[in-house]
């Protein structure tokens, strides 16, 4: 028992980290692609946002498993061949992106049309429009929906064990086959993410808080 | 992906499908069963109400299906694995389909709830015939998107071992040594189902 | 020279024509007031002139050349505000003179404060516009595109939005510029306040000009039979309103 709980330990030491980079990341990279997306949908010609929405709506009307698979075991057949963790980054951040872009693109939806014509016609540019009026003034309503994602994406860096990247869960599923303590080792997993979730989503709503003060001060 | 791929792999992947969707059909109405009693539970801010809502949104399903599948049966509770798996779906959803419908409950507006109570109605049937219906009617969208975010986690049921559609793509990718085809054929019957659920939202405007 | 040349402006959307051939000429420190029923083409008109919406046919020239949005010939004042949230009234109006004007900064915000000065906002200058009452939104509003110095100004029902008891201190600013020799078209549904505003009134309806006339011919006995039948109308619901 001693025994398993020491192995757990060291297993969640070593996995934890791998979780947390990868899903940090991929958080990153998912939001700035979304932006980029969401903005594009907003701007760009016709030409260019259908083939946008059509890879946003695959994205989201798929299984990130399957995204994972198709990545995984697909890429190299087409010259893209992967570490487990790149593999898992690299799906972990397009399948954020396409949910992010959705967010952007409501909140950019959301911004009354009157604040966009009054800057186009005291003639501010479209990057201007973008990055002084349209992303400041979306961001209070957008960031629970922001967050909200984050804590999701937590839950989605679980699947990337079943592509053997060394994470949590596959470090701690390890260590069960290992003792057959899988019920031991299966509680620990639920009880670290339901810890982490809730500890990133307690911190999310503080974050916001603070920048909501900011904001309206 | 050639013509012959397809013709080969179709009628087999079409025969898991049906798993798929039944088993997310099976999980939404335990979630939406389950979800009702639970939403007007967490609104009266019941404590084991929220601690199950927050559970089931917080822990991976990954790892919500891997404790069904292994804690069960230690607990001396034997069920066969695609019990396992639906049911666990449909707990899980239930906490989701809560949040959704507490949101909806809190947009029945007041004065139909006093209306109700002046006419006579009890409590049970002010919430079964006035609030739900008022709710899963405003929050559709949401429920239907909550439908689609469960087809699509189904395919995790496939990791305990059911043969889904996702499992008999593994199984495909494995015989024909056809990864690429055989998950972007699966990745496609996938979009098929959701694009019609996501129809269905579109289709009647509340 | 024409300040504002509108000719033959048509503009359609789907089947429907929202302006139907729209001619003015407006002179310099002429102050145009615009009425008719809603959905006449009113605020289309604005729009049009402005560039925000595409037009079918026509053309509208502002000091001879085409007026393209962001030039800065025009500034329109919208009837809902269009303040930037997240920026402070003296932010909101020094925006456009930093980053499109390129001053400085210290000549941005001076600038920005003489304007605010003029729509008597100097005091509110460091607030967020959540902060002011929707009379002293519109001001900055209006602060905001006068800083910029356009050829012409549109006020699109710039009291709409507002309680009755705000929308005094709005007019009284928009009254002062039209006497400081200010180029304007205002589209508006405060009638005593446009026929002492305008040296023109203007009627629409159904996307057609009926009548243009000095405010004095537009609200006497001799005015067109449908802009009698509009102002009566309009009237009747006012004295109703205020028993």
């Amino acid at each position: 028992m001693m025994a398993v709980f020491s192995d757990s330990m060291v297993a969640a030491a070593r996995g934890l980290p791998v979780t947390l980079i990868i899903w940090l990341t991929a958080v990153a990279a998912g939001m700035a692609l979304g932006f980029a997306v969401g903005a594009l949908r907003f701007f760009a010609p016709r030409a260019v946002v259908w083939p946008l929405v059509a890879v946003v709506e695959v994205v989201r009307g798929t299984p990130f498993l399957v995204q994972c698979f198709l990545l995984y075991f697909g890429g190299p057949f087409i010259g893209i061949d992967l570490s487990p963790p790149l593999a898992g980054f690299l799906a972990l951040s397009v399948y954020g992106a396409a949910y992010f872009s959705e967010i952007f693109r409501a909140g950019f939806l959301a911004v009354p049309p009157a604040q966009l014509e009054a800057a186009r016609l005291l003639g501010l540019s479209r990057m201007q429009i973008v990055w002084r009026i349209m992303l400041p003034v979306m961001a209070l309503g957008v960031l629970p929906a922001l967050t909200n994602l984050a804590v999701i994406l937590i839950k989605e860096t679980a699947v990337l064990s079943i592509i053997t990247v060394p994470e949590f869960t596959f470090r701690l599923q390890a260590v069960g086959s290992a003792s057959f303590a899988v019920v031991e080792t299966t509680l620990v997993l639920a009880l670290g993410y339901w810890a982490l979730t809730e500890a990133t989503a307690f911190l999310a709503r503080r974050v916001e808080k603070r920048i909501e003060r900011a904001l309206a001060a | 992906m050639t013509w012959e791929f397809v013709q080969e792999a179709l009628p087999p992947m079409l025969w898991a499908t049906l798993a798929t969707l039944w088993s997310s059909a099976g999980a939404v109405l335990i979630g939406l069963v389950l979800g009702a009693p639970l939403a007007a539970a967490a609104m009266a801010r019941h404590r084991w109400a929220l601690v199950y809502i927050s559970f089931f949104r917080g822990v991976p399903l990954l790892v919500q299906l891997l404790l069904a599948y292994f804690a069960l049966p230690f607990l001396g509770i034997d069920l066969p694995a695609i019990v396992a798996g639906v049911g666990t779906m449909g707990l899980c959803c239930a906490a989701y389909m809560a949040e959704i419908l507490r949101g909806g409950l809190a947009l029945v507006p007041h004065s139909g709830i006093e209306a109700a109570r002046l006419l006579g109605l009890t409590p049970t049937q002010i919430l079964l015939r006035i609030r739900l219906p008022i709710a899963i009617q405003a929050m559709r969208p949401a429920i239907l998107g909550e439908a689609i975010m469960i087809v699509k986690a189904s395919s995790l049921i496939s990791v305990v071992g059911i043969l889904e559609l996702t499992r008999s793509a593994q199984a495909l990718a494995a015989s024909t040594f056809m990864p690429l085809e055989s998950y972007a054929l699966c990745g496609a019957i996938y979009l098929i189902i959701n694009l019609a659920l996501s129809l269905l939202t579109r289709g009647r405007p509340a | 020279m024409s300040v504002l040349e509108v000719a033959a402006l048509r503009r359609e959307v789907g089947q429907a024509q929202i302006l139907r051939g729209i001619d003015l000429k407006v002179e310099p420190g002429e102050a145009i007031g615009i009425i008719g029923p809603s959905g006449s083409g009113k605020s289309s008109l604005l729009r049009c002139i402005a560039g925000l919406d595409p037009i079918v046919s026509g053309r509208v020239l502002v000091a001879g050349k085409a007026a393209v949005p962001g030039d800065g010939a025009i500034g329109m004042v919208f009837q809902h505000f269009g303040l930037w949230p997240h920026l402070t009234a003296r932010e909101n109006v020094a925006l456009a003179l930093k980053l499109v004007r390129k001053l400085p900064r210290k000549e941005a915000d001076a600038k920005a404060e003489a304007a605010l000065a003029r729509v008597g906002l100097s005091a509110q200058a460091g607030r967020k516009p959540a902060g002011l009452s929707g009379g002293q939104q519109q001001r900055v509003a209006i602060a905001r595109t006068l800083a910029m110095e356009p050829r012409v100004l549109l006020f699109d029902e710039p009291t709409a939005a507002l309680d009755p008891e705000l929308t005094t201190e709005v007019l009284d600013v928009i009254r002062d510029l039209a006497a400081a020799g200010t180029t304007m078209l205002v589209v508006s549904h405060e009638m005593g306040f446009i026929a002492g505003l305008s040296s023109r009134v203007m009627f629409l309806d159904h996307g057609q000009v009926v009548q243009v006339a000095p405010p004095r011919e537009m609200f006497g006995p001799d005015a067109e039979p449908r802009v009698k039948g509009f102002l009566k109308t309009y009237l009747d619901r006012v004295a109703w309103a205020q028993g």
